[in-house]
């Protein structure tokens, strides 16, 4: 599919996202020995924006505050184009996946791979480890390669949900989570690692960041969602 | 449908538009006397209504509907769907909560009893649908997927509620938010052995504009708000349109007075009018545009389903006909897809 060509992760605060994916994207960017004018795709996953933001996508901030092919169109002007996807902790291979449907039809050949999660607002209870986690992507060079993304919806059980909501009583938008999971721990053995299903996606990723130094076989990554549903990324070292 | 991968492309197999009943005029919430300086947003707009959901209604109903009758019309059997791309920006039930966590789309694809399909959901404001079908057409062209469900229900219209509440002289930046309109739109992609049945232009982001419309949850009320700098975010695409259509249309390989339906986005009928002079300008006289958006408003990304949806009503559609749809989206997004209409198309109810 595609190839991780360098990669930086870092624990934030309640909503450093931003600031942080772009100083991460630069880091990245220069470890991938590329320049930015490359990049034609741009990626987010993740589940939660600050106040609960719709729109624009949160990639295109990233966009703009990269100031890539941030002029009007000309003739012969580059591209770079940027989108979120989300599904839960399940996000980051899903933007995987995006990136590998959508690069090789594009003629900058570089993804960035951004994922994290913001705190919504201060009235939100947050006991999540928030990661930022930016990776450039490419269709070939070297860096582990992704060979596939495979679901399981076996599990999935449609009840257990997220929600933004009003709170009428203090006045402010908070989020709730309905369903109580059957917590699922780490597991992690020598071609397999699979995080806890109540990180936040960027944990996910960082974790499994943290795992692939002296693999030179496969890995596979799963994500198990609260949900229930999850995805595994088969990688090659 | 066993194809080599050299052989195999995606084609569009249906799509449905759905309009909730109830219709609310623009006079009855922007008359020239809520205005400031008496604004007459009829003229400036061209909008003379919108569509709004009923009390027990929100985005996740409204996609089921247009979802359903896209299924129905594709003739395929829910569990022959392997790929279900939710699109909706609003994701807004009734009491207007916003769905955050799984994906939207599985919880569509566990109504329609779409059992075994990858559910996630795409968010580039009005241009998800578009960049959606994007992901879909490359899944199915490399054989991952079979058959595609792209569906979008979008509950706006609480925007317009947040802005009638502001003081509009204070806050102009709400003003836009009186354009919107609920609605709803579901396409099916499959597989054929047809090349070019689907053919998508460069998708640019122009990022320098991506603070000019910001949707989020209101600070102190229950639902969303949104902001836009109408006038820039206009001009951003209108100082782009020309060269975007003619490197679209070089990039796909068409020929503009071969396009027998033309769709833009429709932010206001008045904006698409400017667009589609810019458009003549440049690559000559537009066989059909279909701007038919007066009594819908501006639906974000459902809006191009809406507008075939009334196409069909309105007879104007026909099998293998081709279709081009230009999707702009805050952030700046712009992006067109090419795509020739399915069999039967004239005959669906």
């Amino acid at each position: 599919m595609v190839v991780m060509l360098s990669w930086e992760s870092t624990k934030i605060g309640y909503n450093n996202l931003f600031k942080s994916t772009l100083k991460l994207a630069k880091k990245a960017i220069k470890k991938a020995k590329i320049s930015q004018e490359d990049i034609g795709l741009i990626v987010h996953g993740g589940v939660f924006r600050e106040h609960f933001r719709t729109e624009p996508a949160f990639a295109t901030h990233i966009h703009g505050g990269l100031d890539i092919h941030c002029t009007n169109i000309s003739f012969d002007s580059q591209t770079c184009f940027s989108f979120d996807v989300t599904d839960g902790s399940c996000s980051p291979h899903v933007a995987l996946q995006a990136i590998a449907d959508l690069l090789p039809s594009l003629t900058n050949k570089f993804a960035l791979l951004c994922i994290g999660d913001d705190r919504p607002t201060k009235h939100c209870e947050w006991d999540y480890e928030s990661y930022c986690v930016v990776a450039v992507i490419g269709l070939s060079g070297d860096g582990i390669k992704l060979i596939s993304v495979d679901y399981d919806n076996s599990n999935f059980n449609v009840n257990f949900t997220t929600t933004g909501y009003f709170d009428d009583k203090i006045k402010a938008n908070k989020f709730e989570k309905v369903g109580k999971i059957e917590q699922r721990e780490k597991e992690s053995r020598d071609n397999y690692f699979s995080g806890d299903s109540e990180w936040l996606s960027g944990k996910h990723m960082h974790e499994f960041l943290q795992r692939i130094d002296g693999q030179n076989d496969t890995l596979e990554h799963c994500i198990v969602d609260r949900s229930g549903k999850s995805t595994t990324a088969k990688w090659e070292f | 449908m066993s194809m080599s991968k050299d052989s195999r492309h995606a084609q569009m197999v249906s799509f449905a538009g759905y309009l909730p009943e109830k219709k609310v005029d623009t006079t009855s919430f922007a008359a020239p006397s809520d205005l400031p300086r008496s604004l007459d947003f009829i003229r400036l707009t061209g909008i003379l209504a919108h569509h709004e959901v009923s009390e027990q209604q929100g985005s996740f109903e409204l996609a089921i509907e247009a979802a359903k009758k896209a299924i129905s019309r594709a003739q395929l059997e829910p569990a022959s769907i392997d790929l279900v791309i939710n699109a909706s920006v609003s994701k807004m039930n009734h009491e207007l909560s916003q769905h955050l966590s799984p994906s939207y789309a599985s919880l569509i694809a566990d109504k329609l009893e779409i059992n075994n399909a990858q559910c996630f959901d795409v968010s580039n404001a009005c241009a998800s649908m578009v960049t959606s079908l994007m992901i879909a057409e490359s899944r199915i062209r490399s054989g991952q997927a079979n058959y595609a469900l792209i569906v979008s229900g979008e509950h706006i219209t609480p925007i317009i509620d947040e802005a009638k509440r502001r003081n509009l002289y204070l806050h102009p930046r709400a003003i836009a938010s009186l354009t919107v309109g609920d609605g709803a739109a579901a396409y099916i992609l499959g597989p054929t052995e047809q090349e070019g049945r689907i053919k998508f232009s460069e998708p640019f982001t122009l990022a320098q504009h991506n603070r000019l419309c910001i949707g989020q949850a209101c600070k102190n009320h229950r639902g969303p708000q949104m902001r836009t700098k109408a006038r820039d975010l206009q001009n951003g695409v209108l100082d782009n349109l020309g060269i975007f259509l003619q490197r679209s249309i070089k990039k796909m390989g068409i020929e503009w007075d071969k396009i027998d339906h033309t769709y833009s986005h429709p932010t206001t009928p008045k904006a698409v009018k400017k667009g589609a002079k810019i458009a003549t300008d440049t690559l000559g006289e537009i066989n059909f545009l279909h701007n038919d958006s007066a009594e819908t408003a501006n639906t974000a990304s459902t809006t191009h389903g809406v507008l075939l949806e009334i196409s069909h009503d309105n007879k104007y559609l026909n099998s293998d006909e081709t279709v081009f749809m230009v999707s702009f989206g805050s952030g700046l997004a712009m992006v067109a897809i090419h795509f020739n209409l399915p069999e039967g198309v004239e005959k669906w109810s």
